[in-house]
């Protein structure tokens, strides 16, 4: 299991729930389990072609660049908004 | 890897001559309106002169009449119904609203620009004019105008009811932040307001565009990502991006206004319809009125402490204007205002809104400014409350390595510590500060670097010298820090790499230059096709020194066979496996994602107040910011110095000054004015190395940073100077005379 | 026609080229005579982008028109190089970093030499002074200054030592 952090931008999605316990060992699997349980999100964290650009997925305090990424029992989950600057 | 003992590079940290500049100082460099192509056309875009109006009807046939008029577009040329195109399309050309002054709304290729300019004023544009929403917390009231009639807000608790001019309530909350204040002795609140303020780049923007009859699209411009515009031109045009070729131009000035893309895809319409190439240029007025100046904020914030001196909560009600599309403005803002400090409660309610102002963008580090220009001065109150050294107060507070940050995940390397200890011990700090009306102010500010994608390619020259072929525009001399980089990897001179910045054709893909993260990211990109060619290179020469690839070792630029029997430096090596045989090409690309850390910067300044006029003198600066590792120390304290002084205008002066029609009532220079060699003093530079753990050479992105403490530190110095605090911006010296008198 | 022909030398070589009676001389510059490096910031007269030096006058050229040079003498950011010689003033911006994205770069050198010609002594307030006139929004001018502060001093040195 893993703990996925919903970011505040998320959470008008999930009736305002910050954290949802998620089952997987790959993050695809970890996001299917959170839009399982929180269908609102369905699209929002990924699609088809991975991450979403506007999304930035940490797994502890490393980057995950791609859906295929290993996710550790009891890891952190971090779903960010990117976000660059000017 | 973290480096303790600093590493002793050849080339990092030198100062050459950057490869561009001869160009620059001599007038031969490129910039965006200084294209010229065969058979150009001139274009001008008619903007709105209502901030808020229904499009009944745009009658365009006098103007198609003019002699010289070659072609007009609008929204309906685009291809799709207008009410359905997507919120870039509709900023770019109107559709059936307009929804501030400046709002683009057809656009025409003549023979000159005298002739494009009358038949702009020939187009026929009926409006129903419509009340304008202009102030942030008004514009969030029930019964203010609306902008987008379907609008409702995303709060925590689902969309509301009602449409709403609020596009975005956002809730963050660590801990229990009644319960935090409860345990405090001390609390300093405070309402902050900031103006929207402009990038103020000297150069207008300008794109020429030429549509090819086979469907090939060029388009010449000064952008900060060749590669996104192209992404925007394909969207927009439904054009395959593998048709569009985006060549970026010199660039004069971005700081975030450049990255998203305003006349690119109107030329390239025009061009379609004209079949001639066609340049368009904004003059200033445009470029005030029609690109993206940076938020108005209003801030409510609370900070409360114990009577050590330890913070225990923070509470902050933000309203960012977004101006007339949806954007995310005070969403960042809830990710920097805590950033520097470790606070256990924290609530934060940010509110992103729409209003009839142009869409709003990045200037630097977006949206840090008005939130530091709040935060950083509770801080001040508070440790004026508490009798405590303002910088103690900091570090007994600051962030540290594991500290939650801003975002919840932990902060890794931070580095504010390290700059707020520089900052105290550095000359100025210790320094007496006498005379009537003068006072000392400091602040703290932060801002992301990201990583994100970048593609280069290296090609060895016969000499054994070697080019640089990169995407990434170059606005602050990154193509010199890149090639010091390359020419760091491979142990070579760094007058023998030959960089240059090409089109969305020749090179693989990069995001935009912004984010601070060119010097960086592509800097990895950079280090990645140095390790490429010595592995390329090494497996050419292995058969001529009759071994095997594996035994060959690259070190401090020398390739030498593992029992050292052979050896020889790049550039003698480059000569002879390129010499008669095949080029030799690699690439590096990296994705380096959008968790690269940030960087703390810190302003110390000191101010005298005249009392009489309320003007503001800035005595002395100093600009103390942690680079990881400064790969070449003039860019940096040019970052840092720019970067300030931009602030010292934001905190002093600038502003759009509008009138209740929603008109901007000082879009020139004259009006709008940023500060000149007059204004500001020479500004000291503090460069702190903390090295970035998650780059090769250390690397933090430092463009941003530096923009963020001066609101702040010259409120603060203010203060101590008047004896009242600023809480609006700018500090003009209406304002100073209108809060000080009779104090 | 309603073009003009306009008689003038440019950067010391006598030239002819046509100009609209309303166009102004920056735009002439530009686009008839095909000299690139003076730039457009605000078309107003605040920035200094724009500078030339017109009949030994510094002017910010999109305030004149382009029928206003006629018989006169032009010199632009492309004549301060001497062939392949840099100028004091463009070499010191070079090892000095005064410049970024180089947009105010062709205004500053060409007010401050203009400067420097008049007023060899020219201190760090006067340097201020005399370029307020030119907008910078990069650099925040430290090191702009101190580029024109070391360009005079080797200037002046230059100068003694003939």
């Amino acid at each position: 299991m893993a703990t996925v952090h919903i970011p505040a931008l998320l959470r008008p999605l999930t009736g305002g729930a910050s954290l949802v316990e998620a089952a997987g060992s790959t993050l695809r699997d970890v996001i299917a389990d959170v839009v399982r349980q929180q269908p609102a999100l369905a699209g929002r964290i990924a699609d088809a072609h991975g991450i979403l650009p506007e999304i930035m997925i940490a797994i502890g305090d490393t980057e995950a660049m791609h859906v295929d990424a290993p996710v550790p029992d009891g890891a952190e989950v971090w779903v960010l908004p990117a976000l660059a600057g000017g | 890897m973290v480096t303790t003992d600093k590493p002793v590079y050849k080339v990092i940290g030198t100062r050459p001559i950057r490869p561009d500049g001869i160009d620059k100082v001599t007038g031969r460099a490129i910039y965006g309106a200084d294209i010229r192509q065969p058979g150009m056309l001139y274009g001008r875009v008619k903007r709105s002169p209502h901030a808020h109006a229904i499009i009944k009807r745009i009658n365009t046939e006098k103007a198609a009449a003019l002699k010289g008029v070659h072609a007009i577009v609008t929204a309906q040329d685009f291809g799709a119904d207008v009410a359905s195109l997507p919120d870039v399309s509709k900023n770019l050309l109107a559709g059936d609203k307009v929804l501030y002054r400046g709002h683009a709304i057809a656009a025409v290729a003549a023979t000159t620009d005298l002739i494009a300019r009358q038949a702009c004023d020939l187009i026929e544009v009926e409006y129903e004019i419509l009340e304008p929403a202009l102030d942030v917390r008004e514009a969030m009231l029930p019964g203010a105008p609306l902008l987008h009639p379907n609008q409702r807000t995303r709060t925590p608790a689902g969309p509301s009811e009602n449409p709403s001019n609020t596009v975005a309530q956002v809730a963050v909350a660590f801990g229990d932040v009644d319960k935090g204040f409860a345990e405090c002795d001390v609390i300093v609140e405070g309402e902050f307001k900031t103006r929207m303020v402009h990038q103020g780049y000297i150069e207008p923007q300008s794109a020429t565009a030429m549509w090819n009859p086979d469907g090939q699209i060029t388009v010449w411009t000064c952008t900060q990502g060749s590669f996104p515009a192209r992404q925007t031109l394909s969207q927009v045009l439904n054009h395959p991006v593998s048709k569009i070729k985006v060549v970026p131009t010199e660039i004069g000035g971005g700081f975030g206004g450049k990255i998203s893309i305003y006349l690119e895809p109107v030329a390239a319409l025009l061009s379609k319809k004209a079949f001639r190439p066609v340049k368009i240029t904004m003059d200033r007025a445009d470029v005030f009125e029609g690109t993206g100046p940076t938020p108005g904020t209003s801030i409510k914030a609370k900070l409360g402490a114990t009577k050590d001196g330890k913070f225990r909560a923070f509470y902050a009600d933000l309203a960012y204007e977004n101006g007339a599309f949806p954007g995310s403005a005070a969403n960042y803002a809830t990710m920097c205002i805590t950033a520097g400090y470790d606070i256990e409660h924290v609530k934060l309610d940010a509110y992103d809104v729409v209003v009839n102002k142009p869409r709003t963008q990045d200037y630097r580090a977006p949206s840090s400014p008005a939130a530091s220009f709040a935060m950083e001065q509770l801080i001040d109150e508070m440790a004026q409350k508490l009798g405590k050294d303002v910088e103690e107060l900091r570090l007994q507070n600051v962030c540290r390595e594991g500290t939650r940050g801003p975002m919840g995940m932990p902060h890794r390397a931070p580095g504010h510590e390290e700059t707020l200890q520089a900052a105290k011990a550095s000359a100025h700090y210790n320094s007496p500060l006498e005379g009537p009306n003068r006072g000392r102010g400091t602040a703290s500010g932060f801002w992301f670097n990201v990583g994100l994608r970048s593609s280069v390619s290296v090609s060895v020259f016969p000499d054994g010298t070697v080019s640089l072929i990169e995407g990434s525009t170059d606005i602050g001399g990154t193509r010199a820090s890149l090639a010091m980089q390359l020419a760091e990897t491979l142990g070579i001179a760094y007058e023998d790499v030959k960089p240059e910045v090409v089109d969305t054709d020749s090179v693989g893909y990069n995001d935009v230059t912004a984010g601070s993260r060119v010097t960086f990211g592509t800097g990895m990109a950079v280090h990645e096709a140095g390790k490429n060619l010595a592995k390329e290179m090494a497996a050419r020469l292995a058969p001529t020194w009759s071994v095997t690839p594996d035994d060959i070792e690259f070190a401090d630029g020398v390739f030498k066979t593992k029992d050292g029997s052979k050896s020889g430096n790049f550039k003698e090596i480059a000569q002879a496996v390129v010499g008669r045989g095949p080029g030799l090409t690699v690439s590096g690309s990296v994705n380096a994602g959008f968790l690269q850390g940030g960087g703390f910067a810190h302003a110390i300044v000191d101010v005298e107040v005249d009392p009489e006029t309320g003007k503001v003198t800035i005595l002395k600066y100093t600009a103390v910011q942690d680079a990881g590792t400064a790969i070449h120390p003039a860019y940096v304290e040019g970052q840092m110095q720019g970067g300030a002084v931009q602030g010292i205008g934001w905190a002093l002066n600038e502003e759009y000054y509008y009138d209740d029609s929603g008109r901007m009532a000082n879009s020139s220079y004259l009006d709008y004015r940023i500060p000149t060699t007059l204004d500001v003093p020479m500004i000291g530079t503090i460069i702190v190395e903390t090295p970035n753990p998650l780059h090769p050479f250390g690397v933090r992105g430092v463009g941003e940073p530096g923009i963020v403490p001066p609101l702040a530190a010259i409120a603060n110095a203010v203060s101590h100077a008047t004896g009242v605090r600023q809480t609006q911006l700018p500090m003009n010296p209406g304002r100073i005379l209108e809060t000080t008198r009779g104090k | 026609m309603s073009k003009r022909i306009v008689s003038a030398t440019v950067n010391g070589e006598p030239m002819e080229f046509l100009a609209e009676p309303y166009e102004t001389l920056l735009e002439v510059l530009r686009n008839e005579v095909g000299l690139t490096g003076s730039k457009e910031g605000c078309g107003n007269g605040n920035c200094g982008a724009c500078n030339v030096v017109l009949n030994g006058s510094l002017v910010n050229s999109c305030c004149v028109l382009g029928v206003e040079a006629n018989g006169g003498t032009i010199e632009t950011i492309e004549g301060v190089a001497q062939g392949d010689h840099l100028h004091p003033l463009q070499q010191k911006f070079l090892e000095e970093a005064a410049l970024q994205c180089g947009i105010c770069t062709p205004g500053f050198i060409v007010a401050a030499k203009a400067l420097l010609e008049a007023e060899p002594n020219a201190d760090e307030d006067r340097i201020r002074h005399w370029l307020a006139g030119n907008l910078c929004r990069c650099t925040g001018y430290d090191k702009i200054v101190r580029a024109v502060l070391d360009a005079a001093d080797e200037m002046r040195q230059t100068a003694g030592a003939r």
